[in-house]
């Protein structure tokens, strides 16, 4: 019976270890993120009330984003592997914008692709192809095709894909890449439902069908700033920079 | 934005170019001593006073400010984006073709 003491006594160590960590565990990512959006609030309000340009430039220095990105990285960490490690590899994906961001979605398409609960991180693949590169956007888009099938996540990726190719954000443009980008906003359109989404693609479907380059400009009939109407037809036979501006 | 768009008016104040612009500020009046401030001589449609959510950028389906369109001599849209290092480029192709087909006209 004597070996078996000798087991108890091996296995303490690793028992007391795993306590250890339970208690050192991370902040759920629900609180987390909690705890970010008071931050972000909080910030919000200091460059509100901020007037000095000077200070207003370091308060943009600081944004609540870069003290939030480690600790969401450290709950990842902690639960490398498993399920529970989505929501906070999918909060770095849509709230940093550099390595983190790549290193978190990296993870997520090579670990997570079939996780239901990837679709924000779906959602940033297009606006950050200039730091995923349009090849590899690709090819993780392909991967959430093949192997998610969780209806939102896939309407995600239809939408991200379609803005790939039409829209002013657009890594690429072709005509049988335009109409594709028409194939996949049809799906989000018929089957998401999710309002916000379908009103996006509501909007790009018809970016894709009347206003992309190679296709004839639609007039625009109005005013300008002293009341004078007139038509953007009226500069046919120049080159036109219509410039969408504000004064803020 | 504002020094690039001066910059493009007074380099193609020669070319066969016009910058339209499409305001989007609810307060038109209020906008019209910043006109001075900034030198901002090219001519804008307004949005009208919801703003942002106006009717035009709603055609347009604008999103993000700022958004420009080069829509060339012939009305075509050949660019779209949101003012990049690649939008003097385009112009400079428009304006080429522009001007090789006045030349073509005049002949």
């Amino acid at each position: 019976m004597r070996p078996r003491l000798h087991i108890l006594f091996a296995m303490l160590p690793g028992a007391v270890l795993a306590a250890q960590q339970r208690a050192a565990a991370p902040p759920a990512a629900a609180v987390l993120e909690q705890q970010f959006l008071e931050a972000q609030r909080a910030w919000n309000e200091a460059l509100r009330r901020t007037e000095d340009a000077a200070a207003v430039a370091e308060l943009r220095q600081r944004r609540p984003e870069a003290a939030f990105v480690p600790r969401f990285e450290a709950g990842a960490q902690a639960f490398a592997g498993t399920a529970a490690a989505v929501p906070y590899l999918v909060w770095i994906v849509a709230h940093d914008s550099q390595d983190a961001a790549f290193a978190a979605m990296s993870t997520l398409m090579q670990e997570h692709v079939a996780d239901p609960g990837i679709g924000r991180a779906v959602a940033r693949i297009g606006g950050l192809h200039h730091v995923f590169g349009p090849e590899r956007s690709r090819a993780w888009l392909d991967r959430v095709f093949e192997r998610n099938e969780d209806a939102a996540v896939l309407h995600q990726a239809h939408y991200t894909r379609a803005a790939m190719y039409v829209g002013t954000r657009a890594v690429e443009r072709s005509e049988p890449l335009r109409q594709l980008a028409i194939t996949d906003l049809g799906v989000v359109l018929a089957a998401a439902e999710s309002d916000s989404l379908r009103k996006l693609a509501k909007g790009l479907l018809h970016e894709a069908q009347v206003l992309e380059p190679g296709l004839p400009a639609p007039d625009i009939t109005g005013e300008d700033l002293d009341g004078v109407p007139f038509r953007l037809a009226d500069y046919k036979g120049k080159v036109v920079l219509l410039d969408f501006w504000g004064d803020w | 934005m504002y020094p690039h768009e001066r910059s493009l008016v007074e380099e193609l104040k020669h070319e066969p170019f016009a910058l339209i612009g499409v305001n989007s500020d609810r307060d038109r009046d209020g906008l019209r001593p910043r006109l001075a401030e900034e030198h901002i001589t090219w001519r804008s449609f307004w949005n009208g006073p919801e703003g942002t959510a106006g009717p035009i950028s709603a055609e347009w389906n604008v999103s993000g400010w700022p958004t420009v369109y080069v829509i060339d001599h012939e009305g075509v849209i050949r660019h779209k984006g949101h003012g990049g290092p690649g939008l003097d480029e385009v112009l400079r192709q428009c304006l080429a073709r522009a001007g090789a087909a006045a030349d073509r006209g005049g002949k």
